[in-house]
């Protein structure tokens, strides 16, 4: 059942508008940033400023601040969670598609987590798509400065790791949207409420733990855990030594980034156990 | 036992905790194997709650609902996959074409291959749109692709509420016959509808919801058997209405005009009684009530 389940979402989510439109929009944003910080500190160059963020754009600094900086769960990949998240499960409660799933004897927790299981793909392609045509953008615009792209000093396996991670620093958000879509069961309330705790929620929650003097209990927040374990990505392809410097470790950072996905789904899946859902 | 395909015994369903709406009211029903059952009400008497607690959407507050001598809450849903259903607004995906819609739903179940798809759009007569997007689908055309989904993986049990909203004429007479067909086939209708002329003409046994509770249940020929109408023309209505109110068995008397209209009584036996108290009726006519007027009186 959980397998017939995993599979029909994907059928679906690939054959969804949404998720194209999502896919480009990311990639279309990424190319935008990359090509409008480029030109930017061009100018800012030719004004006879100091250098700057110019070769941080490029390769092979540029790959790595397209995967940790803007494809980061704090920016573009958290919003990405959000969107998609939200369109596999709260836009299904409006068309009355898992009332049709549940009818047919489709238990509710089984349901749930096929669609959990099912948002991983999509959010590891988002992120490989953005990664590779804005990646690409940056090897442009290095070979544009320097003649050509220094691909030998890019460590593609790490990097291939690296976008693994990434995928699971964005994967407590997509919970945390499901769990939100269960209990709102709107599209806007999942959304807004995603985009509310992405952009602002959780800054909030932090600077109010700081501010009580529990600052480092804000440092195991989600989407903090997030930004770290990409931070450790960073800290891996650049080959800097400084791993250690950061407040939490990369194992504590991945293992945390999906517990905090497994409470979210958890409370989804109880909630979700517990609702009335009308007909 | 093994012939009950849907049962309820005592089942509630209250709203908004202690205190709120009583939806369902201690309702007991029994639906055997092979028949196409009507489940009758008017708005609000608790059809679609019902419903939803057969199909695991809603948790009854007490009592218990059995599918196939199985009990099903949200949490006990495996009798489900024995059962199709079309309740509310039509289940899709407006993006998907007809025949996509159905393919995702065959994924689901493993005795569902294309050409069931095929012949599930040849069936509810969707073959020449099967492949435009169902957002543009009228009322009619969305509730056809329900009915076939509800069908697509031969359900022993179909639970419709409304299927023909929607329908022309046409197509309503199509629906009809094909749920008269699949029962034929030992398939278990349970109908909600509106339209009571539907019910009686399709229907073996019915049951009628009133403010959450049952108020009949039978054979639709016993509960309209039990509401034959005698209609007499008398010089004083009211005084002939206040005669018949003790003639045993009367269930309801009422005039209208020159008229007075009798419920559970024969028209010889009321006949007998106006004349023996110097009452003679100059018309006297005796009729089956249709469903419509049992419906009302019942649900008065």
């Amino acid at each position: 059942m959980f397998a017939n389940l995993w599979a029909v979402e994907h059928y679906k989510t690939f054959k969804r508008k949404v998720f194209w439109i999502t896919l480009a929009g990311t990639v279309g944003l990424l190319v935008v940033l990359v090509l409008g910080l480029y030109f930017a500190a061009q100018i800012a160059v030719q004004q006879g400023a100091e250098v700057g963020d110019l070769p941080t754009l490029l390769w092979p600094n540029g790959l790595v601040v397209v995967l940790n900086d803007f494809l980061s769960p704090g920016f573009i990949g958290g919003i990405v969670a959000v969107i998609l998240g939200t369109a596999l499960w709260a836009e299904e409660y409006r068309w009355g598609m898992l009332h049709l799933w549940l009818s047919r004897g489709v238990p509710r927790a089984t349901l749930l987590s096929a669609k959990a299981a099912a948002l991983v793909l999509p959010l590891f392609l988002s992120l490989t798509a953005g990664l590779l045509v804005a990646g690409g953008v940056t090897g442009a615009l290095t070979a544009l400065s320097a003649g050509a792209a220094p691909a030998g000093q890019v460590d593609f396996g790490q990097l291939a790791l690296s976008l693994l991670r990434s995928t699971a620093a964005v994967l407590p958000i997509a919970a945390l949207t499901l769990f939100l879509g269960v209990l709102t069961r709107s599209t806007a309330g999942a959304l807004g409420a995603g985009m509310g705790y992405l952009l602002l929620g959780e800054q909030i929650l932090g600077g109010l733990l700081g501010v009580i003097g529990l600052s480092s209990i804000g440092m195991y927040l989600p989407i903090t855990l997030g930004k770290l374990l990409t931070m450790h990505n960073n800290a891996l392809l650049r080959g800097f030594q400084g791993v250690q410097t950061l407040p939490v470790g990369g194992g504590v950072a991945c293992a945390g980034v999906l517990l905090w996905t497994a409470v979210f789904l958890g409370l989804a899946v109880w909630v979700f156990g517990r609702q009335d859902l009308s007909v | 036992m093994a012939n009950v395909v849907i049962q309820t015994q005592s089942l509630c369903k209250q709203f908004g905790g202690a205190g709120g709406v009583l939806a369902v009211d201690n309702v007991d029903l029994t639906v055997r194997r092979g028949e196409v059952f009507g489940f009758l009400g008017p708005n609000g008497a608790g059809k679609t709650t019902t419903i939803g607690i057969l199909l695991g959407l809603l948790h009854p507050t007490a009592g218990q609902a059995r599918l196939f001598g199985q009990l099903v809450t949200p949490r006990h849903v495996t009798p489900l996959r024995r059962v199709g259903s079309l309740v509310g607004a039509p289940a899709m995906i407006p993006g998907f074409t007809a025949r996509e819609n159905l393919r995702v739903l065959a994924r689901l179940h493993r005795n569902v291959d294309a050409a069931r798809v095929d012949e599930i759009l040849d069936l509810v007569g969707l073959t020449q749109a099967a492949d435009r997007a169902v957002k543009g689908f009228s009322l009619g055309m969305k509730q056809r692709l329900g009915l076939g989904a509800a069908l697509l993986h031969r359900p022993e049990l179909l639970i419709l509420d409304e299927p023909t909203n929607g329908l022309d004429p046409a197509g309503m007479r199509e629906i009809r016959e094909l749920l008269r067909e699949l029962a034929a086939q030992g398939v278990t209708v349970f109908l909600s509808s509106h339209l009571l002329h539907e019910v009686e003409q399709i229907c073996d046994r019915a049951a009628v919801l009133s403010r959450g509770r049952v108020v009949a249940q039978g054979d639709v020929s016993t509960l309209l058997g039990d509401q034959a109408v005698v209609r007499a023309r008398v010089p004083d209505p009211l005084a002939a209405a206040q005669v018949l109110q003790e003639l045993v068995g009367v269930i309801t008397v009422s005039a209208n005009g020159n008229y007075i209209e009798v419920r559970g009584a024969r028209s010889e036996e009321v006949n007998l009684h106006l004349v023996q108290r110097g009452i003679v009726p100059s018309e006297l006519t005796s009729g089956r009530a249709d469903l419509e007027s049992v419906f009302l009186e019942l649900t008065r």
